[in-house]
């Protein structure tokens, strides 16, 4: 007796069905290739524009360096911005920067070779709509001209050592100028034409922008993905239980208290290096706050920097996850020295009671302001108990971060904790607008001698004198207390296993995917 | 009926007008410059200058207001500060997302509130009545998010059985589950709470009606007791139920924010927030406009409803 191989009606129903369910659920045969796609747990919210002439924030500054190549990028291993959609750069006078594009590198979506007009282009839009760029990058630059296909040439307003850093590393994004002027700049911002390693493909508004890779790269071989996805997830907490659940390969930012677990999850690869950016005290200075309060009293300052034990803060607040500091240039800088430089890692609360006891102060109650960041309103507490046993009581107001930044952006404010992530790879982005009494965020502290330190830095074109002037500059801060630095926070990310070719940077809104391929 | 219809939609502009100022009102009493959070710490005072001139920032409040409005009636609501795109373009985006959200939320909530309540009404006083009371109290004392958090960790990590997230992004062409399923946690943690509402007033309105003579009358007919619920009971017992149920319809689409924030779907209460931390201006007011209209017009659907349902009801002019 054999088996009927006849097709019953039990059976075609049968089939009938199972292949219905499987086009309806979307399943697929399994297919033996290697995976050439990467799926980003992108943090924070809605990227907003992807357009580097309109002002972008982190997480869109993440999704754009995977569309535009610079001019310069950052090499923070060896401290310095190095060529990129440049291939050089060179001073010419002391008030004359010439910058050769690299030849044959395309605009995506057949827009053309990228050349000096477009980079002329770029930045005379800034200057025209008087974009956040000039007072960013720049300020400094008085004209910029192509003089031949390639090359351009940059007049300065004054002698600027910060031009690698500022104006090409951080300024140094350009749009296609054909394709910007065809969309016109709304358009553009979501639909970006880069000259980068991915090209713009689709976005789902406040959740998913895709990308495919370029396949007309300068850069041979790269990338080596296919096709790159970024997923806004904006809780910390879910992020890591979606890369846990295999939905997205790569985050930035899981919850501190997921890190302990994810680095024991054989799934996954964990890779932490210390931010560019500092959690810090803020204090206002005359006309913003009176000249007789006692925290302007420099020693009163000292006393509260010494009060706070920085090494309870990495642990507690940021499970270890933070590298303890006390000046404001982050390892990868030019200028960066071993931390911590004089405030002790633990703290020392006998000098500080003794420094509070010599500026003549026998307590007094200040407000504390800080935004709605979970992890720095647990910090202002422990900091808050740590300045109570020197005798003074930190009074917290917490604010919505719209509130906030009213506050804090118009000098209403006594005293802060506040976070900050360094955009620009110059040690001048790190000081000059916190110190200088012309920056925006000194909040009245400024003094002629720090003035003219800042300004010679600035200044000053040759890497080993500027080295030498920021140190004298750190040790100012140090003396003076504007502000305290507590610790810089490690970036941490993680990946599914067998992420391969990908350099994890010190910077928040840096995470480009040109060399990452899978392996295993 | 139609009388009293045209009445109410006579009283919308009122009431649009009272919106309007209350949330141009809010909008400007909190603190917050959006162009200054836009343009961030470094910028020049020239800057901030150009773009709050672009934005009619700079303009007296009455103006302000008044140009909204008259944008408004033209239906031009203005363009993001932040994200350089239309506010009704971004309203199409994304209340198709919400509305998603906000049906699967009711639907889960029909579905367990209609045989809950009913249960309940018919066992009242057994275990039964007391488990289901309890568990409808326990859906309603735990906020929304609690129950996203553990639906996550059930459903999704654990069994593995739905994605976290994904919802509004599956690419034209893809299948029904690959639509579908990113939505269904969420749908369920959002639904919960209504879930628990509509059961607790299922099992009132039904205790209510099955002490009514006819009831009686059917039962001493010797009508078997599930025909008397189904059929005489409970179809009276809805009208209420598809009332509150249209009423917490426009309810839910509004309060879709923690659940699109933890399940990362781009809808209306995502977007809003979005735009409330940046202080971005015609954003929250179009929105907000926009929810004000929905909410008054889902409020309308409810009363005709109610009379569709029981033509006894008549509204008076």
């Amino acid at each position: 007796m054999t088996r009927s191989s006849a097709v019953t009606r039990r059976r075609f129903l049968g089939g009938a069905a199972a292949a219905s369910a499987a086009s309806v659920l979307g399943v697929s045969p399994a297919v033996g290739q290697g995976k050439k796609n990467l799926v980003f747990g992108l943090f924070g919210r809605d990227p907003g524009n992807l357009s580097p002439v309109i002002r972008y924030d982190v997480s869109a500054s993440i999704v754009m360096l995977n569309i535009y190549d610079g001019l310069g990028e950052v090499n923070h291993r060896r401290r310095r911005v190095e060529p990129l959609a440049a291939e050089s750069w060179a001073l010419v006078d002391p008030l004359t920067w010439r910058v050769k594009l690299r030849e044959g590198m395309k605009w995506h979506k057949g827009y053309g070779e990228v050349t000096a007009e477009d980079l002329v282009y770029s930045w005379n839009y800034h200057f025209q709509t008087k974009s956040w760029q000039v007072g960013t990058a720049l300020f400094a630059v008085d004209s910029v001209k192509a003089v031949g296909t390639h090359a351009a040439e940059v007049k300065l307003k004054q002698p600027f050592g910060a031009f690698p850093g500022l104006v090409m590393g951080y300024g140094g994004l350009m749009v296609s100028k054909k394709a910007h002027q065809e969309m016109g700049p709304e358009k553009y911002s979501r639909n970006p034409i880069g000259n980068g390693p991915f090209m713009f493909d689709s976005i789902v508004g406040g959740s998913q922008i895709v990308l495919k890779k370029n396949p007309d790269y300068w850069r041979r071989g790269a990338p080596h993905l296919e096709e790159l996805v970024f997923r806004t997830i904006p809780d910390s907490h879910v992020r890591y239980q979606a890369l846990d659940k295999g939905e997205v390969d790569f985050i930035m930012h899981p919850d501190a208290k997921d890190v302990p677990v994810a680095r024991k999850n054989p799934k996954l690869q964990y890779m932490s290096v210390p931010g560019w950016n500092w959690d810090f005290q803020s204090f206002t200075f005359p006309p913003y706050q009176k000249p007789d309060f006692p925290n302007q009293n420099k020693l009163v300052r000292q006393a509260i920097s010494y009060a706070v034990d920085r090494e309870a803060i990495r642990r507690e607040i940021y499970f270890g996850e933070a590298t303890v500091t006390d000046t404001p240039i982050p390892d990868g800088f030019l200028g960066y020295r071993s931390v911590p430089i004089r405030y002790p890692k633990q703290g020392d609360l006998k000098k500080a009671r003794e420094l509070v006891a010599q500026a003549g102060v026998k307590g007094y109650e200040v407000e504390v302001i800080t935004s709605d960041k979970d992890w720095l309103r647990r910090e202002l507490e422990l900091v808050a108990a740590m300045v109570s046993q020197i005798g003074i009581n930190y009074k917290i107001r917490h604010y919505d971060m719209g509130s906030y930044n009213n506050l804090w952006l118009n000098q209403k404010y006594q005293q802060l904790l506040e976070d900050i992530t360094i955009v620009s790879p110059d040690p001048d982005s790190t000081v000059w607008w916190f110190l200088h009494s012309k920056g925006r965020n000194s909040d009245g502290y400024g003094t002629p001698e720090m003035d003219r330190m800042l300004d010679d830095a600035r200044a000053e074109a040759d890497a080993k004198k500027r080295e030498t002037l920021y140190h004298g500059i750190v040790d100012r801060v140090l003396e003076d207390c504007p502000k305290i630095y507590h610790v810089n926070v490690n970036h941490v990310r993680l990946a599914r296993k067998g992420l391969a070719g990908y350099d994890p940077s010190p910077q928040e809104g840096n995470a480009r995917f040109v060399n990452a391929r899978w392996e295993g | 009926m139609s009388a009293y219809l045209l009445r109410r939609l006579a009283q919308i502009p009122l009431v649009l007008l009272v919106v309007t100022l209350t949330v141009f009102a809010l909008v400007h009493v909190t603190p917050g410059d959006p162009i200054q959070i836009m343009l961030g710490m470094e910028t020049s005072p020239e800057a901030v200058e150009a773009l709050r001139k672009r934005y009619h920032l700079d303009r007296p409040l009455p103006e302000q207001y008044a140009r909204w409005v008259a944008a408004a009636t033209r239906g031009d609501l203005g363009s993001s500060i932040r994200q350089h795109q239309p506010v009704t373009a971004m309203i199409a985006e994304r209340f198709p997302v919400s509305l998603r959200l906000a049906a699967g939320a009711m639907l889960f909530a029909l579905a367990i509130a209609l045989p809950a309540g009913m249960i309940a009404a018919v066992r009242r006083n057994t275990w039964l009545d007391y488990l289901l009371t309890g568990v409808s109290v326990g859906g309603l004392a735990i906020p929304n998010f609690t129950w996203a958090l553990l639906l996550i960790y059930v459903f999704a990590v654990t069994l593995e059985w739905f994605p976290i997230t994904g919802a509004g992004t599956a690419p034209p062409g893809s299948s029904v589950w690959a639509m579908l399923a990113p939505f269904v946690l969420p749908a369920v943690a959002l639904g919960i709470q209504q879930t628990a509402i509509l059961a607790r007033m299922l099992r009132a309105s039904m205790l209510e009606i099955l002490t009514q003579e006819y009831i009686r009358t059917a039962h001493a007919k010797g009508l078997a007791s599930h025909a008397v619920v189904l059929r005489h009971a409970l179809k009276n017992a809805l009208i209420p139920l598809v009332t509150i149920a249209a009423i917490q319809f426009g309810y839910l689409v509004g309060i879709t924010i923690t659940i699109e924030f933890i399940f990362a779907i781009p809808g209306m209460g995502s977007a809003l927030l979005d735009a409330v931390v940046n202080r971005d201006v015609p954003v929250i007011q179009g929105f907000t406009l926009f929810m004000a209209v929905f909410f008054i017009l889902a409020n309308l659907v409810a009363d005709a409803v109610y009379t569709l349902l029981d033509p006894r009801i008549t509204y008076r002019s």
